[in-house]
């Protein structure tokens, strides 16, 4: 069964946008992250849906979902709100800055590139997820290996990085007992926000395959805190994300609405799956993950710019 | 009325290919609610049916 998607368009398969958003849901759930850093590039990929109307509407989609996921994880007691709401400034001050590099790529028009023409914001975007992808890979790659010869199941993760977080000496600081913080600079939850709001922007992303990691081994937060922390920041960064592109003409409702239907089922059925595994397990399986979506996504950029087949 | 038309119509108004366009307030709120009001009742409804799941299996079975 197709469909019309009128802000982008052209006729798209329903069913196989129920299963993208089910697949991306799938695993939305069972790594605790958004799904976002898969969703464009597929959405590009497999429908051939413009970058800018793949990123505007993934974020539509993610709203959504990180309403749901947040309502569940506040009953559940782990969403930090001082940190969580000043990792918050950050990103509203930075996701303006990503969608107008959108635009400003949007703008610039094709670009020569290896003797083809091609259009900027379909070279740079994907060129951005590649790097993205594989650096967040491959950290998670190697945590995940020592974490499954030493870490204990849970708990909280002591590192020199969060060592070092803890003694900055920038005013003001703040404490919150829900996430154990006994003195910490608000500077630093406002610069990882700055930080992963650039990447909402740009990509389309929540970034809680960054803030997630982040929280636990940068600031030693327990990491089910860390998971609803992070949920609750992407809620407001999504929110603002789907307005902002919404008003330059990039968020198609209805592709988002259908996504939503798979990804809401899939990311309940992905968070059951995390009680059979351990958690290093689960890492050691999202940087599998995250390889093979920055392989897909190096295919297709390079078959773009005549380097593979045409 | 029908639901699905009305949607279509707000989205064709905001078609973004006229160069400078700015989306209608209509169907930028339209893109705000309809997320909010789905993660909510989807939210409200896999609740629902974890409470009468764990009602109807002993412990030790869920």
């Amino acid at each position: 069964m197709a469909i019309l998607l009128p802000i982008v368009g052209q006729d798209v398969s329903v069913w196989g946008l129920i299963v993208l958003g089910l697949v991306a849901g799938l695993l939305a759930g069972f790594f605790g992250v958004g799904g976002g850093f898969l969703m464009a590039p597929l959405l590009n990929i497999v429908f051939g849906i413009p970058y800018n109307a793949a990123v505007g509407s993934d974020l539509a989609q993610m709203l959504g979902m990180s309403v749901a996921g947040t309502a569940r994880h506040l009953g559940l007691g782990n969403v930090d709100y001082k940190l969580g709401g000043l990792m918050t400034v950050g990103n509203l001050l930075s996701i303006e800055f990503g969608a107008r590099l959108v635009e400003a790529l949007k703008a610039r028009g094709t670009m020569n590139v290896g003797g083809r023409e091609v259009h900027a914001l379909d070279f740079y975007l994907p060129l951005a997820f590649i790097v993205l992808l594989f650096i967040v890979a491959t950290m998670a790659f190697r945590e995940s290996r020592e974490a499954l010869k030493r870490a204990p199941r849970g708990g909280i993760v002591e590192t020199e990085a969060s060592r070092t977080a803890r003694r900055l000496s920038f005013p003001p600081f703040f404490t919150s007992p829900t996430s154990g913080i006994e003195r910490l600079s608000i500077w630093v939850p406002i610069g990882l926000g700055l930080a992963t709001g650039v990447l909402t922007g740009f990509m389309g992303v929540g970034g809680g395959f960054v803030v997630v990691p982040a929280l636990i081994y940068g600031l030693s937060i327990p990491t089910p805190v860390a998971i609803g922390t992070s949920l609750f920041c992407i809620l407001f960064k999504s929110a603002y994300g789907c307005f902002t592109h919404t008003l330059k003409g990039n968020v198609d409702i209805l592709l988002a609405l259908i996504l939503l239907l798979g990804s809401t089922v899939g990311a309940q059925i992905g968070a059951l799956g995390t009680r059979r595994f351990r958690g290093a397990h689960i890492r050691y399986y999202f940087s599998i993950v995250l390889y093979l979506a920055a392989l897909l996504v190096a295919v297709k950029l390079l078959a773009k710019v005549g380097l593979l087949w045409a | 009325m029908n639901p699905y038309r009305l949607l279509l119509e707000t989205m064709q108004d905001a078609n973004p290919s006229e160069p400078g366009y700015q989306a209608s307030w209509a169907y930028v709120v339209l893109c705000l609610a309809l997320p909010v009001a789905f993660g909510l009742l989807s939210g409200a409804a896999f609740k629902f049916m974890e409470r009468v799941l764990k009602r109807s299996l002993p412990d030790g079975q869920h």
